[in-house]
């Protein structure tokens, strides 16, 4: 297709959009398929290390949404999961700007292996971006 | 005659629509059959696949590798890929799949039973960024189950949609394959569905293909046909406690936009592709496998996506059998192009046909459609 007519037909499409003031046209569904995804989540990255020995901690279950979403943590300390959180903008844009507040629980569910640690939980408010780090240091247990 | 007026004008803006969407075929929708094992056995299957198949799960490297390319000529989210089978869940790495395809861009679903959905599953799959999932719900216990072959695929499936609808974020639908047994009992079976908060319901009849094509009782007849088209536009016009369609399968003339959203746009090969179990490129897995436009193995599945595909995108090959001279073609198109097989023999069935031979239907046609035939046969 040349560029022209692509040209065309991409801004015909943004009129088609327009005109027809909601997204139906263009939100389809295959027979056999799922619905599309439009939805808000948040990719949540971070690494928990030992306040002690400042060294990365293994097998901590990162939870939010009372334990919906989670991960857990890598040999070196990493996690990364996504997780249902609005994102700052979303209240920023909304009429009624009411941001919540994300808790996030840090748990030792694992066995002696990787040390006992104490489960901590800190709070956080809407993300500003589709990601959050988070780094966290965590008291072993005596 | 407002009303005349103003569908003359829906339609022939529809018309200009599909024909750009054509030509401009922006992939936004790709189906990935992962697995062809099923925990279930069900009579109508459409991808007649196996408890233990003999061919083995695609494997994600290949699967990544393929789309890679899609990335550099898409913008980040725009294609949906929608994880099917088989039955998805029972891949070990589904989860891990899931993530790693966020991770690149890509928005992700799935299409399951709900056989094997249980909490440990459903914590995993949201967290790995699922965000649409379909549940199929085929009647009440005893059709579902029926058609499902086991006797406890009811509870799971009703189990699985608790916890989905549990999580706000995640879009959901249940799908009924609608059927001789279970079109009886669809008004208990919506009253069962809003019962249990759910949203969004969406019907098809079963098409005659895979193990369902050689089981003609699940196919409807006539007047069930009509019967059904009508369930779901008085459900659409008078039940705003759910959001009831009929699925895209078919070109449902005079129902049209009565009983969906839109009107009748098959999109295979326009926006959804598909990437099959043994590396074939296609559309929607449910489609002839002799239409296959390449493989990941040996092509790229960009050049595929923008170079071939003709034969879904041109369909004037469909003007045979019924379809040679039906007034509707300029708005059906060939209709569902699962419904055609390479060897171009005529569309295995068409639900408008259907309808239309019910003779009290054909009368109120004339009266509320006729000129609109009439003028945009004319255009």
């Amino acid at each position: 297709m040349k560029k022209i007519e692509l040209k065309t037909r991409k801004w015909l499409r943004t009129l088609f959009g327009c005109v027809s003031l909601t997204a139906v046209a263009f939100v389809f569904q295959a027979c056999y398929g799922t619905g599309p995804d439009e939805s808000f989540d948040v990719k949540l990255t971070g690494m928990v290390t030992s306040k002690s020995t400042n060294l990365p901690v293994k097998g901590i279950t990162v939870t939010v949404n009372e334990g919906i979403n989670y991960g857990i943590t890598d040999e070196d300390g990493n996690f990364d999961f996504y997780a249902s959180i609005k994102p700052f903008d979303y209240y920023k844009d909304s009429v009624h700007y009411t941001p919540d507040s994300v808790r996030i629980n840090f748990l030792d569910t694992d066995g002696v292996e990787n040390g006992f640690f104490v489960d901590t939980m800190i709070i956080i408010n809407p993300v500003s971006q589709d990601e959050a780090k988070i780094f966290m240091e965590l008291e072993e247990k005596q | 005659m407002k009303k005349v007026i103003k569908r003359i004008i829906s339609i022939f803006l529809h018309r200009i629509f599909r024909k750009n969407e054509t030509k401009l075929h922006i992939l936004n929708y790709l189906f990935w059959e992962c697995t062809w094992r099923c925990n279930l056995n069900c009579l109508h299957c459409g991808s007649d696949c196996q408890a233990s198949s003999t061919v083995p799960d695609m494997p994600f490297e290949d699967f990544l590798d393929a789309i890679q390319p899609l990335k550099r000529h898409y913008p980040k989210n725009s294609i949906l890929v929608v994880i099917t089978g088989g039955e998805p869940l029972l891949r070990q790495d589904l989860a891990e799949c899931g993530k790693r395809l966020r991770d690149k861009g890509f928005r992700w679903s799935m299409v399951t039973n709900g056989y094997a959905y249980d909490e440990a599953m459903h914590a995993k799959l949201v967290s790995a960024g699922m965000g649409s999932i379909t549940v199929s719900l085929d009647g009440l216990e005893t059709n579902h189950n029926w058609l499902r072959n086991n006797p406890k695929s009811f509870d799971r499936a009703v189990k699985a949609l608790e916890l989905i609808i549990s999580y706000p974020r995640l879009n959901y639908d249940v799908v009924t394959c609608v059927n001789q047994r279970n079109v009886l009992e669809l008004s208990e079976l919506k009253e069962f569905l809003i019962s249990k908060k759910i949203k969004k319901w969406r019907i098809f009849t079963i098409a005659p293909i895979g193990r369902a094509d050689e089981s003609p009782e699940m196919m409807l007849t006539n007047e069930q046909t009509r019967q059904l088209m009508d369930f779901i536009a008085d459900t659409r016009r008078h039940d705003p406690r759910i959001a009831l369609t009929f699925s895209c399968e078919s070109y449902v003339g005079d129902y049209e936009k009565k009983v969906r959203d839109s009107y009748f746009f098959c999109r295979a090969g326009i926006n959804i592709g598909s990437v099959l179990i043994d590396g074939g490129i296609s559309a929607c897995p449910n489609i002839d496998r002799n239409f296959v436009q390449g493989n990941i193995h040996t092509d790229n599945l960009l050049d595929v996506w923008e170079n071939r595909f003709e034969v879904m995108r041109n369909r004037q090959w469909c003007r045979t059998g019924i379809c040679r001279n039906c007034k509707d073609f300029k708005h059906c198109n060939g209709g569902a192009m699962h419904l055609w097989n390479v060897e171009r023999e005529g569309i295995k069935g068409c639900v408008k046909e259907k309808i239309h031979s019910i003779s009290e239907t054909q009368s109120e046609r004339t009266v509320c459609l006729g000129p609109v035939h009439d003028y945009l046969e004319g255009l």
